[in-house]
């Protein structure tokens, strides 16, 4: 049988993304979150406003990342791949068509992600948990295979570098201008994204999401169009990881194939984890730890790979919850 | 193009085709028993050339036989690895959500990798003494190693072997049985538990015997495991998990595509592979010969 997505039943689950009233107060913590930010910047130097940026670039993807795994119950392998499109999307257009400005390149990269991301969405939403790992699995790898071997178009593994680029059509003369100006523009995308998806989760469409992973087929007899919600959640899931990488090839400057091997997808699953994954702030706090972690472990070892699933299963089998589940259960039983 | 060259593509296929199908039997046989999908299944295929390259660098000037005895050995020894990795792992997190058990597979390949990386280093190894030892032959004017002769035999004697332990003995009737319907084994009184350690083990005997095989012909590099992996992960998807018909199907259909894919588009054969997937997926949603389950 052949499964038509009907528009207008599509039109009527995003009409229910609308925030439950008693979840407001949830949006004043992140604004407050974000003001703290915004007012540190000068006091920190450029270092470290590289690595707050890092990590908030890195919590966006996180926090589309457990939209599917925390929240849908779908564990996806492919996200770096996702960030991959993102990242050369942009990359690709400073470096064919001398597009400079940032909004633009950020929006281009947004419209080919989509197209990409609909048609992929349309066979992933309609395979159970196994099957949509592996075929995340495969496209992720099929990602990098192409930035790696299309070596004529993205440079191999020779890598791009990414020019100083304009925000509003300001010009910068080095770096660190820019840098501090940027830092700025990844935190109002961060709040964006952020606020949004807070909305998201705390709505009647995150709710039925929620009822689809505890069980789908239950969800399926009292007549929720399962395959529908999961193709809106892979949709929008995917799209927090293409804009993370449109962002994060302007923060670094310089873009390679290695970034988005598969052992990304597993840093993205491993940060989710360590914060905890059911809940809202897991990713965020994951993604901080995890970038001090990225920065401090290479001093001390060089067995990165092994730390992280070393502490993965001790996650899994000893604390399911993660860090912000871990505090969360101290907090309540006092 | 002459007849030789085309006997060289077909050799080249079914070499290709029989180390893929060594990790997707693998594969498929786990899932089918043990209900995880086994993503360290890579990792295990590094380790087993490695133990295998090993094993060859410290038995030099032996006759043939010896190092063909040495394939056996290198991958036993990884079985053994799985079968010990088996009832201190993966057994705590078959009650708990899908998700979990590919979490912790998926962590189980990085601690090999990182372990690989520790004992053997970055350097690729070589070793051509037994592929020399064998010499070429010459078939319609193309002149063809022997070795790959040798590869492709192996892979069939382990095939026939496991029609035989999995259809003509006890212990096989009861895997099929666990793997047809686990709750109907277990009400019957069959101790189901009893068959994991051996099932896994033989799953990752003969992935491990997929990497020792390519030792004599390629270089072993950390990465070897990841492109061979990402297809047979492609191919059980495509064939349906936990089907052993699925995975010789997907096999066939991947070595015949991939062949075919080489020939036309060299730079990105991986991505016509992936074409299929996409298609066969959109259409069959549980692969080809692949039944939905639900967990218990």
């Amino acid at each position: 049988m052949v499964y038509v997505v009907d528009m207008k039943e599509g039109y009527n689950i995003i009409k229910r993304i609308t925030l439950i009233k008693k979840e407001r107060k949830g949006i004043l913590y992140i604004i407050l979150f974000t003001i703290i930010l915004a007012i540190i910047r000068p006091f920190i130097g450029p270092y470290w406003s590289f690595i707050v940026a890092y990590g908030l670039i890195i919590s966006i993807v996180g926090l589309g990342f457990n939209l599917l795994l925390g929240y849908n119950g779908l564990l996806s392998f492919g996200h770096a791949g996702m960030f991959g499109i993102g990242m050369y999307t942009l990359g690709l257009c400073t470096k064919y068509f001398n597009i400079s400005s940032l909004e633009i390149l950020i929006l281009l990269s947004i419209i080919i992600g989509l197209i990409i991301i609909i048609g992929l969405g349309y066979v992933a939403s309609k395979l159970i948990i196994v099957y949509f790992a592996l075929f995340m699995l495969s496209f992720g790898q099929i990602i990098f295979a192409l930035t790696y071997k299309l070596y004529g178009i993205t440079g191999g593994s020779d890598g791009l570098s990414i020019p100083i680029l304009t925000i509003l059509n300001i010009n910068f003369n080095s770096r660190i201008d820019f840098l501090y100006c940027y830092y700025y523009f990844v935190l109002l995308i961060f709040t964006i994204c952020t606020i949004f998806m807070w909305i998201l989760v705390n709505s009647p469409f995150g709710k039925t999401l929620q009822a689809i992973k505890v069980d789908d087929i239950r969800a399926t007899y009292i007549g929720v169009p399962v395959r529908k919600y999961r193709y809106i959640a892979f949709i929008i899931s995917t799209l927090y990881a293409v804009i993370s990488g449109a962002l994060y090839g302007p923060l670094n400057g310089f873009i390679y194939p290695e970034l988005i091997s598969h052992v990304f997808s597993g840093e993205i699953v491993y940060l989710t984890l360590l914060g905890g994954m059911n809940y809202f702030a897991g990713p965020i706090v994951g993604s901080f730890i995890y970038t001090i972690l990225k920065v401090y472990i290479p001093t001390i070892t060089e067995y990165w790979q092994f730390i992280m699933g070393a502490t993965l299963i001790i996650m899994i089998l000893l604390f399911p919850g993660g860090i912000v589940g871990w505090i969360y259960s101290k907090f309540k039983k006092r | 193009m002459s007849v030789g060259l085309l006997i060289a593509i077909f050799f080249n296929t079914l070499l290709f085709f029989s180390i893929l199908i060594s990790i997707t039997i693998g594969l498929s046989l786990i899932f089918g028993v043990l209900g995880i999908l086994n993503l360290a299944h890579g990792a295990f295929y590094t380790l087993g050339a490695y133990v295998a390259i090993s094993l060859f660098s410290y038995f030099t000037n032996v006759p043939p036989i010896i190092y063909y005895i040495l394939f056996f050995i290198a991958s036993v020894i990884v079985g053994i690895i799985g079968m010990w990795i088996e009832p201190t792992l993966l057994r705590r997190v078959y009650k708990l959500p899908d998700e979990y058990q590919l979490l912790l597979t998926f962590s189980l390949s990085l601690i090999i990798l990182d372990t690989i990386r520790y004992f053997w280093g970055v350097m690729p190894y070589y070793h051509y003494e037994f592929f020399a030892m064998l010499g070429n032959s010459e078939i319609a004017g193309t002149i063809y190693p022997n070795y790959y002769f040798v590869a492709i035999a192996t892979v069939i004697l382990l095939l026939i072997l496991l029609y035989l332990l999995l259809f003509k003995t006890k212990i096989g009737l009861l895997i099929r049985a666990a793997s047809m319907d686990k709750e109907m084994a277990i009400s019957l009184g069959i101790n189901v538990k009893a068959l994991y350690p051996l099932v896994f083990a033989l799953g990752i005997f003969l992935c491990a015997m997929g990497g020792a095989l390519t030792t004599p012909y390629s270089a072993i590099t950390l990465g070897i495991g990841s492109e061979m992996t990402t297809i047979a992960f492609a191919i059980t998807a495509m064939g349906g998990l936990g089907s052993l018909k699925g995975a010789i199907l997907g096999s066939l259909i991947v070595g015949f595509v991939r062949a075919l894919g080489v020939f036309y588009f060299p730079e990105i054969e991986l991505v016509v592979v992936y074409i299929v997937m996409f298609i066969i997926l959109s259409i069959k949603p549980y692969g080809l010969c692949g039944r939905y389950e639900r967990r218990v």
